[in-house]
């Protein structure tokens, strides 16, 4: 009984300090650096990681379904954001900039949609936010 | 008689069944007792057995049993939880995170191969993205703090 007891409070223990442990923040926009099927002749992928710090970036140039694609995932991430910055320029140009926390880091995420066809998004944070 | 009675008045009540010096009512009322009380000793016990409550005793030592069971399968699933939540929180291998200092560009969906070429272009996008986040930020902030002025401007000359 005893045993049982001390091998139940143990394990509680482990799960608890598993779950307060920081976890990778598994942001919807990762994917589209990730994914291949989605690099084509319209686009540019940059994947630059050094010892300390992390960024990526995707650039779409005339691919409306890919635009799509991008806003929808920022959308996904903007409702984890600790602060938003918006600004539309003109009558199609629209920028966001995401601040998502992340243990004690900040992850920034930045989207220009220039027009339907064409866009940037970038995510830039320390490395330590994303292990 | 009543269930709260001391160890001592129900060892002399058992004493007297021994004795067959109780009534029927009165032995009535001990099995009553026996059955409610919390005392537990081996003349009590053997009492209880003598007066046909096995039954109540094997049932308390079923319901010790049932918890001990109880106890062994919300360890069991504390120590599965304990394990998904390692295994959910462990990333051997993360698509997104290559090796430390390592640049990968794509241009038009093909890799570019020469490392140079690729930091360069990689370092310019990450000044140009940088540049403009800090323009738009500190460009939304000097809007905000004029908007402050203005409203502090106003509320002072009225």
């Amino acid at each position: 009984m005893k045993k049982t007891l001390l091998l139940f409070v143990c394990a509680i223990f482990t799960a608890l300090s598993a779950l307060a442990e920081q976890t990778p923040p598994r942001l919807a926009c990762e994917s589209l650096f990730s994914n291949k099927s989605i690099r084509n002749e319209n686009t540019q992928v940059v994947i630059n990681t050094t010892e300390k710090s992390y960024f990526r970036s995707f650039k779409v140039d005339g691919d409306p379904q890919l635009v799509k694609l991008i806003e929808e995932k920022v959308s996904i991430d903007k409702k984890r954001a600790s602060e938003t910055v918006e600004r539309y320029e003109g009558t199609d140009t629209y920028r966001i900039i995401l601040n998502i926390p992340n243990g004690e880091y900040i992850i920034n995420i930045g989207f220009t949609k220039i027009n339907d066809t064409d866009a940037t998004l970038f995510v830039e944070a320390p490395l330590k936010a994303f292990e | 008689m009543n269930e709260y009675m001391t160890e001592q008045q129900l060892d002399n009540l058992i004493d007297a069944y021994f004795d067959c010096r109780l009534s029927r009512q009165e032995e009535d009322e001990l099995r009553a007792v026996l059955t409610t009380t919390t005392l537990s000793t081996s003349k009590i016990n053997e009492c209880r057995l003598e007066m046909g409550m096995e039954i109540h005793i094997s049932t308390k030592s079923r319901s010790g049993h049932i918890t001990k069971i109880w106890i062994s399968i919300a360890a069991s699933i504390a120590v599965l939880f304990a394990i998904g939540s390692i295994v959910f929180n462990y990333h051997p291998s993360d698509n997104n995170l290559p090796a430390e200092g390592s640049t990968i560009v794509y241009i038009a969906g093909k890799k570019i191969e020469d490392h140079t070429s690729a930091k360069r272009i990689a370092e310019k996008s990450l000044a140009d993205n940088m540049a403009m986040m800090h323009e738009m930020l500190n460009d939304i902030r000097m809007q905000q703090s004029e908007s402050k002025k203005e409203i502090t401007e106003m509320l002072i000359s009225e």
